[in-house]
């Protein structure tokens, strides 16, 4: 076989596995930590952030970065007029910068987590990328300039940041029409423990299911013998 | 060694999660059924004893898809930790295609894991298979223990312990919160795919 043929065998797998795991980059327990008592979602409230990105007053922060989210601001401008690996690289080298130094925002903190997501999920699928995943994350960027620019409170912040979740899980459904029935996405719960589940062996392999009727017969056996001796 | 169609077109992995007792094999597969159920289309099986603990073994078959126009299904398979059960270890480690290594992080467990992964390369020797040979995972889990103030061991002691002459890929973890879950399990498949496709030209003429 090719050094070719092995490349392409490389690619298509990890593309398969990427779509496979496709959601684990965004943890839904993660963001679901935003549902406080408090918060009560208005769903009639229509996105608000349709302006698209960039406007052309935005070349000035090439000069002159000095907000924490102009270094971004200049990648993403960069990403809206070309898009490649070494730009995306940048992308996601600067989005891990700031979830650090936002890490004790929770709100914030998740923005950069969607930014990472869609991120790395156009890194790995390049032209393959769905289109609109351009376009949410020019929306996101649009949302978090609001959200760390303008004096919210926590309450507004959570509600932006459960709308780009919402919007994100919206955006997923169509990326992976054939993994998601619906748009509602199923979050992760913890199991309850599996002993109650009755195991069914039919889908096990024949030579694992006969070692384990023979383990039974045996360890039954082994049971009667001990009684038998117990009561000589 | 992997089964093999060709009629078919259906090549059928086996992945071995092995660790010592209580070390969160199965909770990586729960963790991994639970997540991604929609696309797995399979029931995981797991045989437990009264007290929760893996009897037998858990047992999570599910499909990739084609790859070069094969068919690949995986089967991964946990065994049980505790060491009176060696014999069932034995028995799910034959024709075994990859292994993850589940380590438990906390300091308590560190002779259990070095116990624990020599009786993999003995098991394995038993098969005529060498540890360093197989496509090979360690997962260094319950590293969220260590935020919780219970002594976890630091990842550079983990390596040297285990991974100092095997040089396998690794990944700090912790199956109940999901971190590396997913990572460690992409990186087996990947591992083991890829060597399958040196030993039988998948997808060669």
């Amino acid at each position: 076989m090719s050094n070719d043929d092995g490349n392409s065998i490389f690619d298509e797998l990890d593309s398969r596995l990427d779509d496979f795991f496709a959601d684990d980059e965004l943890s839904f327990d993660e963001s679901s930590d935003i549902h406080s008592d408090e918060m009560i979602i208005d769903s009639s409230d229509e996105p608000k952030v349709k302006k698209s990105f960039p406007d052309t007053q935005s070349a000035k922060f090439h000069k002159n970065p000095q907000g924490p989210l102009d270094t971004l601001k200049v990648i993403v401008l960069e990403m809206d007029w070309e898009l490649t690996d070494e730009n995306l690289n940048k992308y996601l080298e600067e989005i891990g910068r700031l979830k650090n130094q936002y890490k004790d925002d929770r709100a914030i903190y998740l923005f950069f987590k969607l930014h990472s997501s869609i991120g790395t999920y156009m890194l790995h699928k390049k032209v393959r990328a769905h289109p609109d995943a351009l376009k949410f994350l020019y929306q996101v960027f649009n949302s978090l300039e609001k959200v760390t620019t303008k004096n919210l409170s926590t309450f507004e912040k959570n509600k932006m940041i459960l709308k780009e979740v919402t919007n994100f899980k919206n955006l997923k459904a169509r990326m992976f029409p054939n993994s998601y029935s619906s748009v509602e996405v199923q979050s992760f719960v913890p199991e309850q423990p599996t002993a109650a589940v009755k195991p069914d062996f039919s889908s096990l392999p024949d030579d694992i299911q006969k070692e384990i009727n023979d383990y039974i017969e045996r360890e039954i056996a082994q049971k009667i013998e001990a009684l038998k001796k117990n009561f000589k | 060694m992997a089964l093999i169609n060709p009629k078919k077109k259906e090549v059928q992995v086996k992945i071995v999660y092995y660790g010592p007792g209580r070390g969160g094999k199965t909770t990586n597969l729960e963790y991994i059924n639970k997540k991604f159920k929609s696309r797995i289309k399979s029931e995981m099986v797991t045989v437990k004893t009264y007290n929760d603990r893996t009897l037998f073994f858990d047992f999570l078959p599910f499909d990739i898809g084609m790859i070069k126009g094969y068919t690949i299904k995986i089967q991964f398979y946990t065994v049980p930790g505790q060491v009176k059960y060696n014999a069932t270890r034995k028995l799910v480690l034959r024709g075994v295609d990859g292994i993850v290594f589940v380590a438990d992080s906390m300091t308590l467990r560190q002779e259990m894991n070095i116990r624990s992964l020599e009786n993999l390369r003995e098991n394995l020797a038993s098969f005529n298979k060498d540890l360093n040979s197989i496509p090979l995972v360690i997962q260094y889990n319950k590293r969220d223990l260590g935020k919780q103030g219970i002594p976890i061991l630091p990842i550079e002691s983990l390596e040297k312990d285990l991974n100092s002459t095997l040089k396998a890929s690794y990944f700090p973890a912790s199956a109940v919160t999901g971190e590396n879950v997913a990572a460690t399990m992409k990186k087996i498949i990947s591992l083991t795919v890829i060597s399958l496709k040196e030993k039988l030209d998948l997808g060669g003429k």
